[in-house]
């Protein structure tokens, strides 16, 4: 077993390097660089600025440099010293900024998980043991309506439903007198009321997908042996359920554990644009569009790694739960 | 709240003499936030604040209430121009209000002598940074010595600051109060370039010697552990980061507001200014400015947010990302609900849509046809305007080339209305000289035989050029000419133009009201970086840019082009403003004469939103970026009125 963990930490080093030249080729890929962006964007506001400014940027932030050198420079800082470089857009070093909004990015999206699970495996176990009843239909209808329904969709019809019923703006994760104040237990509290919305957003369509899985799981376990074999002795129904298929349903859930980790960064990038929530996927993309390198290529390399760390668990997760993939 | 006229106010009418200042210094008010700090200690009073002579601002409509929060929006992290626009307008010189004149501004006053070669400027004594160290001719001296005549710093000197060889401006330092700029050559538009909001034409005013010396390696030994502790590669980068007041709260500024949480800092999701105690203006009745006390600074991804905000009433003052002409009905019917209204922005772009061809095309038969005279006329004739005006922008404008607004000394009246008539059969007539042959489809072929297809670029953030273009295209397919709309990302559009490899393109802003028409003449002649849309080659040449570096190469300008050229330069030399209004009109009508770009029609009024409580905000104002709009409307008078 620690062979087989040591073998595929090791596999995860040429695989680091790989991702990292991607994306950093891809980040530059589109045309132009982040000086360009910003001329334009610049331009767009009918602000103007003059060549050699924008030739001076380009020489402060290495623009002018071929892309090895510019990649060199950036993978050495980061192997050799941990240091991410600065975020041309907002001139700030990039781990400040990845910080800052890296603690709110996994509130959120735990909330959102625990919240997914807590609705949907009560619901997916209600729906299947009680199979074509009127609950199960209800419940049938709602998750493929949320299935169907667009996240950033949902959100703009809560905001619109918001801004006319009680003419407020339902966008942010604090009010703003609470922005950049310490934590106190009020601040607490303001977040948690503004987390309501994103939290029932975010978790729609997960619920919804989760139910759906939990009732096919759930139903194919119903009928086998072992349960007739623990009702014929007389164990009391719902005991039963939860103690023997269900457990068997939850399986699939457990090894797909893994794969929320990156999702747990980068999930609902539009929704939380649409909401305004001050998370890494606005953060993204607007990098994105900016060509801001650095901030960019941070939060990729971070992707790849949580996805790379959340394959490992969930192959591990397999590997001791089934024996025979230990000695593939 | 209303300033309190104290009892001081009375002990003061004996005097008739110096009544006057008098009543400035004792009816002198300040915010009540400012007021517990003086009355703990923790602040000097008022009048150890301000300067002897601080600059008197006149109110809109009246004198303002203390207090409020004034909350906008900026989008992404470079969107500073905002900033620049609303909060730290404070440079040497600045417009009046109404766009007529240079007044002074830090500068107490100016003396020009009459060739307009020296200029001594006589600062406010006892005017102060935002740390209270005292604002003197020695911040300009530490800006001109130890930052702009720095090689590393500086590596080029640039306008303003530069004689007509290129060689940098002298610089003498009278006395703490008194410093003189020496041009080799008259300077006519220098007193105007320190009025606009180019970072280069205030980057005189921007160093605070005191704080900024001991990132600078002449005074300060030891700054590589600070370089490396910011993560910059050298004392350059750290001392420009040092000196961004937005980024670092740290910075002493002279602005209205000072930032307390940086733009960018912490999740960059907001930014927050609060008064400046030692700020230097007041108003007539010598209320220390600003009225409002903080400003909040929402860092957005996406504009549709902002117009969400604003219909619930969220948005204080914004023109900025939000009111576009595909906002103005959805804003103008949530005013009531939002509690905002609408104030009106007189345009200063020269057309609503303008339609330029690169006259410097790379492929050699689409230069010589671009650049053919009667290819262009053709075109123009071969467009309906008038339909394009009623479809696309619901008839408001009037048809119009690419051309300076009615009501300006720049008026051209040829400039404005040649080749606009719609006229299939006289477009034909000029495209015959030019393209003579026609393909089995009737349309006209390249003069190599190619099929010609143009490909018009414009911004896909902008889809309204779109909607203009395919009727454009529609017609121009009339007279047998082939173009196709393209809408492309914005830096696509960008890169191409570095590159010299648009065709055709379509763009609007800039150059067509005001002194615009003077200080911002892209259209005219080949002139600064947004002339590049139409001819790279030839602004590369004017900007004497670099050719190893550059993407586009210079190339020498015809004839006509040159002779602008050189009136430009005349025109940034004349000491006398009307000497400078005739050289501009001679600029004007070769531009006439060789009609470089084309146009739809002139723009309606613009709009902006503000909340009605939010007072001493001008009924209309020009939109434009050299007069910054709204900052010479002086925003550090606006207001929230009291409920």
């Amino acid at each position: 077993m620690l062979h087989y963990v040591i073998k595929r930490v090791l596999y995860m080093i040429p695989t680091m390097i790989a991702i990292s030249i991607v994306a950093f080729l891809l980040i530059q890929l589109p045309p132009g660089d982040f000086v360009t962006s910003l001329a334009a964007q610049m331009s767009a506001q009918g602000d103007s600025v003059d060549p050699t400014t924008l030739a001076m940027l380009r020489r402060q932030y290495g623009l002018d440099q071929p892309i090895w050198v510019q990649y060199w420079i950036w993978i050495s800082n980061i192997v050799f010293h941990g240091d991410f470089g600065r975020s041309f857009d907002f001139d700030v070093p990039v781990s400040d900024l990845l910080w800052a909004r890296l603690g709110l990015t996994f509130v959120l999206a735990f909330t959102a998980l625990v919240f997914t699970w807590l609705v949907a495996l009560p619901v997916g176990i209600y729906s299947a043991v009680r199979k074509y009843s009127v609950g199960d239909y209800v419940a049938t209808f709602l998750s493929f309506v949320g299935l169907a329904v667009p996240n950033f969709l949902l959100a703009l019809v809560l905001m619109y439903i918001a801004l006319q019923l009680f003419g407020v703006s339902i966008d942010g994760l604090y009010s703003a007198q609470y922005a950049n104040a310490p934590w106190s237990w009020e601040k607490f509290l303001d977040l948690a009321q503004h987390l309501v919305v994103p939290v029932i957003v975010l978790a729609s369509s997960g619920i919804a997908a989760l139910v759906r899985i939990m009732r096919a799981n759930l139903l194919d376990e119903l009928f086998k042996p072992y349960v007739t074999t623990a009702r014929a002795k007389g164990l009391s129904e719902w005991r039963l359920i939860a103690k023997y298929p269900v457990r068997a349903a939850l399986n699939p859930f457990v090894s797909t554990i893994g794969w929320t980790l990156p999702e747990l960064v980068s999930g609902a990038t539009v929704t939380a644009i649409v909401l305004n929530l001050p998370t890494t996927g606005p953060l993204l993309l607007r990098a994105l569009i900016a060509q801001d390198v650095y901030l960019a290529g941070a939060m990729i390399l971070m992707l790849s790694v949580l996805t790379v760390i959340g394959t490992l668990i969930s192959d591990l997760l397999l590997a001791w739960l089934d024996p025979r993939i230990r000695y593939r | 709240m209303k300033p309190v006229l104290g009892a001081r106010l009375r002990a003061c009418v004996l005097a008739s003499v110096a009544s006057f200042i008098c009543t400035m210094a004792a009816s002198a008010g300040e915010s009540p936030m400012l007021e517990a700090l003086v009355s703990s200690g923790d602040l000097p009073p008022l009048a150890e604040r301000i300067p002897a002579s601080p600059l008197v601002v006149t109110p809109v409509d009246r004198v303002g209430d203390y207090g409020g929060n004034w909350h906008s929006a900026l989008m992404g992290g470079s969107d500073d121009g905002w900033i620049l626009r609303t909060l730290s307008y404070e440079n040497l010189m600045r417009w009046s209000p109404d766009w007529t004149e240079v007044i002074p501004n830090i500068a107490e006053s100016v003396e020009v002598n009459d060739d307009a070669t020296e200029f001594t400027f006589k600062l406010r004594e006892g005017m102060r940074w935002s740390d209270g160290a005292p604002f003197t001719a020695d911040d300009i001296r530490f800006w001109y010595e130890d930052l702009f005549r720095n090689p590393q710093f500086t590596p080029s000197a640039q306008e303003p600051f530069i004689n007509t060889d290129g060689s940098p401006v002298a610089f003498e330092m009278i006395d703490e109060v008194t410093f003189k700029f020496t041009f080799a050559n008259p300077k006519g538009l220098f007193l105007q370039y320190l009025a606009t909001a180019r970072p280069l034409d205030n980057a005189a005013v921007r160093y605070p010697r005191h704080y900024l010396e001991q990132f600078h390696p002449d005074y300060s030994d030891d700054i590589d552990a600070e370089i490396s502790a910011a993560g910059q590669a050298d004392w350059v980068g750290l001392l420009t980061s040092k000196a961004n007041f937005w980024a670092n709260p740290d910075v002493p500024t002279i602005n209205p507001w000072v930032f307390t949480t940086g733009y960018g800092s912490g999740d960059a999701s907001r930014a927050n200014a609060e008064r400046n105690p030692y700020y230097w203006k007041v108003d007539t009745e010598g209320n220390q400015l600003p009225y409002i006390d903080t400003r909040t600074f929402d860092i957005l991804s996406d504009p549709q947010v902002l117009v969400t905000k604003t219909l619930a009433g969220e948005i204080d003052f914004q023109d900025r990302s939000l009111a576009t002409p595909a906002n103005r009905p959805v804003l103008f019917e949530g005013r009531e609900r939002g509690g905002y209204e609408f104030f009106e922005q007189t345009p200063a772009s020269p057309n609503y849509m303008i339609m330029m061809f690169n006259l410097n095309h790379r492929d050699p038969v689409l230069e010589e046809l671009f650049q053919n005279k009667d290819f262009r006329i053709g075109l123009s004739h071969g467009m309906d305007r008038q339909e394009i005006l009623d479809v696309v922008w619901i008839g408001q404008g009037e048809v119009a080339q690419t051309s300076v607004m009615p009501g300006s000394v720049y008026y051209n009246e040829q400039l404005a209305k040649q080749y606009t008539e719609y006229d299939v059969d006289l477009a034909n007539e000029y495209l015959d000289k030019v393209l003579p042959e026609r393909g089995g489809d009737g349309m006209r072929l390249r003069p190599d035989g190619q099929p010609l297809a143009i490909s018009f670029a414009y911004s896909a953030a902008v889809p309204i050029f779109g909607d203009a273009l395919e009727l454009v295209a529609a017609q121009w397919e009339k007279i047998g000419i082939r173009m196709v709309p393209t809408p492309l990302d914005r830096t696509l559009i960008q890169t191409r133009q570095d590159a010299g490899e648009l065709e055709g393109v379509a763009w609007e802003r800039g150059g067509g009201a005001g002194q615009e028409v003077v200080l911002d003449p892209r259209w005219w002649f080949p002139s600064n970086n947004d002339s590049y849309y139409w001819a790279p080659a030839w602004t590369a040449w004017f900007l004497d840019v670099n050719p190893e570096t550059a993407q586009v190469q210079p190339e020498e300008p015809p004839e006509a082009a040159r002779r602008q050229m050189e009136l430009y330069g005349e025109l940034q030399a004349s000491p006398d403003p009307e000497e400078q209004v005739r050289l501009m009109n001679e600029i004007l009508d070769i531009a006439a004469e060789e009609f470089w770009t084309m146009g739809v029609a002139w723009q309606a009024n613009g709009y902006g939103v503000k909340k009605t409580n939010f007072l001493n905000v001008p009924a209309s104002m020009p939109a434009s970026w050299i007069y910054p709009t709204p900052a010479p409307t002086n925003p550090e008078q606006y207001f929230i009125e009291a409920q």
